[in-house]
């Protein structure tokens, strides 16, 4: 298929006149050019037609972006959230067709833009990591669920010496605000624009039945399940764990272990044991 | 022009509405009486969670057809591979009985701008958009439709009316069309051409679906935002079309303040009257001609 040059031109011409963000009549050169595609009507001059796609654009984006980062747009305010947002957008213009890969760059792009209290940014740079985990979890591929009876009857040795295969739709993070529970206040309408008060905390975030679940971890239990979803066993994993807990860590962990083991089996997170070590597969989930 | 022949092998299949989430209560908990669904791809192109296990209870008690909205078929960047294999993933699921998306550009240079916006119409675009849809057709091994879109603009450098430019590309691409009465409705008023000419004007045996929705008239334009009832005038010509077609699976938008599912379905409930009507008063046998199938499905 070869390249149609007038078409080509058009729609170049277009897409950037589409994302500039003030009316192309404001911008008389623009609106030449504009003139020189777009025929306008006697209700309508070309930059004003031209302008009813530009408005679209902001306000379809933008109004996506809310829908996916409510946390962040808590904290910035209407006004605050529309600068961000429409500035997000000039840096990070969508390029694919599906709406929720739009907040892909929100991360990064709150380390940079300098619209964002200092004081805020960190708390805003977790609450996009959460958010996004958030979008990536709610339609990511099915799996199926573990077989608990199964799970149940393994022997104690083969839990031990074998490594677990963890589910997809499970990611671990650490926050040094507990954006979790910020993010559902948010949404329940509890919770204030001050800056809260910093909890660094470690989570599982994960879908079950359809929702998208959190659940936070003690230090033991989350560097514990961080060394098994790398592919360690579960004694390997204690060991390369106890060098590093405290003596109450380690009576945690002594004490929790089997419990902790049959409820991240029951969470559906733990999936199977792979009693065949070679074919292990690590691409599970990933933590920051 | 007889029903009895469906149009490029496709089934009528009667009046149906879009599926959107504020209705998923009334139709999982009551199966209210509705002949078939569509929903847009894009929503379930996930593969997972939520809204797969939604989609797979329409499909089990709904014909379900698929219509997208990110395809931009009339991009000069290349089509793009991995939404086109999303797509036909989505497609082995639900065996929709076509596919359609829209006659339009949404991004170039790796720009999307997830909007609908009109070609111009010049024997350019027409080869360009016809060999796109060839590959497209090929590849998802489905019959494919094009929607005609409602515009704001027109381009200077168009050389023919935008019914000849929708004719020429389904012609040529050998697909089918998804006739949007309200969009031809919309860029009348936008543009100032006579409506009823559009209808007129277009290859009706290559219509295999109709939409039908509400606007918004903001006085110097109409904006098409799917938004309340469809209007008297879209009706008129929504009959005119039918009295030209035959029967045609036909389905209601509504998506900006969406009512209450009984109010959707009243407005379907309206489409099947005035379909019935005008094809009793052209003697068109209004049966439909080809019960579409669940068996496969899912």
């Amino acid at each position: 298929m070869t390249t149609p040059p007038a078409l080509t031109l058009v729609q170049t011409f277009l897409k950037d006149a589409f994302q500039t963000n003030l009316p192309i009549s404001e911008n008389r050169e623009l609106s030449a050019g504009v003139a020189k595609h777009v025929a306008g009507n006697e209700r309508l001059t070309p930059a004003e037609q031209a302008d009813l796609y530009r408005r679209q654009f902001f306000l379809r984006h933008i109004e996506s972006l809310l829908e996916d980062h409510p946390g962040i747009a808590h904290y910035l305010g209407e006004e605050g959230f529309e600068a961000f947002a429409t500035a997000y957008l000039a840096a990070y213009p969508p390029s694919t067709p599906s709406l929720r890969d739009l907040g892909a760059g929100v991360e990064s792009f709150i380390s940079s833009w300098s619209g964002i209290e200092e004081p805020y940014r960190p708390l805003l740079r977790e609450m996009a990591h959460y958010e996004l985990v958030f979008v990536d979890l709610f339609d990511a591929p099915d799996v199926p669920s573990p077989d608990l009876t199964l799970l149940g009857s393994l022997p104690q040795e083969v839990w031990l010496s074998c490594p677990f295969v963890f589910s997809p739709l499970l990611r671990l993070v650490e926050y040094r605000y507990p954006v979790p529970e910020l993010r559902l206040q948010i949404r329940n309408g509890e919770v204030g624009r001050d800056l809260p008060m910093a909890d660094h905390a470690s989570y599982a975030v994960f879908r079950q039945t359809d929702v998208v679940r959190f659940e936070r971890l003690t230090s033991p239990a989350f560097r514990l399940l961080k060394a098994l979803t790398k592919g360690c066993s579960l004694v390997s994993a204690c060991e390369q764990l106890n060098s590093t807990l405290t003596p109450a860590e380690a009576d945690e962990v002594e004490a929790g272990l089997g419990q902790w083991c049959s409820r991240w089996a029951g969470a559906g997170w733990i999936l199977a044991v792979d009693q065949n070590g070679a074919s292990l597969d690590t691409s599970g989930p990933r933590s920051p | 022009m007889s029903s009895q022949v469906p149009r490029m092998g496709l089934p009528d299949l009667g009046v149906g509405v879009g599926l959107r989430i504020p209705h998923y209560g009334v139709i999982f908990e009551q199966n209210p009486a509705m002949d078939w669904f569509e929903i847009i791809s894009e929503n379930f192109m996930g593969r997972g969670g939520m809204p797969r296990r939604n989609l797979d209870k329409a499909l089990s008690r709904y014909p379900v057809v698929q219509h997208g909205v990110s395809l931009s078929i009339g991009s000069v960047d290349p089509l793009d591979k991995t939404y086109l294999s999303k797509l036909k993933d989505l497609l082995k699921h639900t065996r929709s009985p076509w596919v359609s998306d829209h006659l339009c550009w949404a991004g170039v240079s790796g720009t999307h701008l997830h909007d609908l916006l009109p070609l111009p119409y010049t024997e350019e675009a027409v080869r360009h958009v016809a060999a796109r849809v060839k590959v497209v057709q090929d590849y998802l091994e489905a019959p494919f439709a094009l929607e005609n879109v409602s515009s704001y603009l027109t381009y200077t450098n168009s050389t023919m009316t935008e019914w000849e430019f929708v004719s020429a590309v389904v012609e040529e691409a050998d697909c089918g069309l998804l006739l949007d009465v309200n969009n031809i409705y919309v860029s009348a008023y936008n543009h100032g051409f006579n409506a009823l000419d559009y209808v007129r004007g277009v290859p009706h045996h290559r219509v295999v679906q109709y939409h039908l929705a509400g606007h918004t008239n903001h006085g110097a334009y109409i904006i098409d935002t799917h938004s309340g009832h469809v209007i008297d005038e879209v009706w008129d010509l929504y009959k005119q079309a039918v009295q030209l077609t035959g029967p045609v699976s036909t389905l209601i938008e509504w998506d900006d303040d969406i009512p209450a599912f009984e109010i959707l379905a009243a407005e379907a409930e309206k489409a099947r009257v005035l379909r019935t009507s005008a094809c009793q008063k052209k003697n068109l046998d209004t049966t439909r001609n080809a019960p579409f199938r669940l068996e496969g499905a899912l």
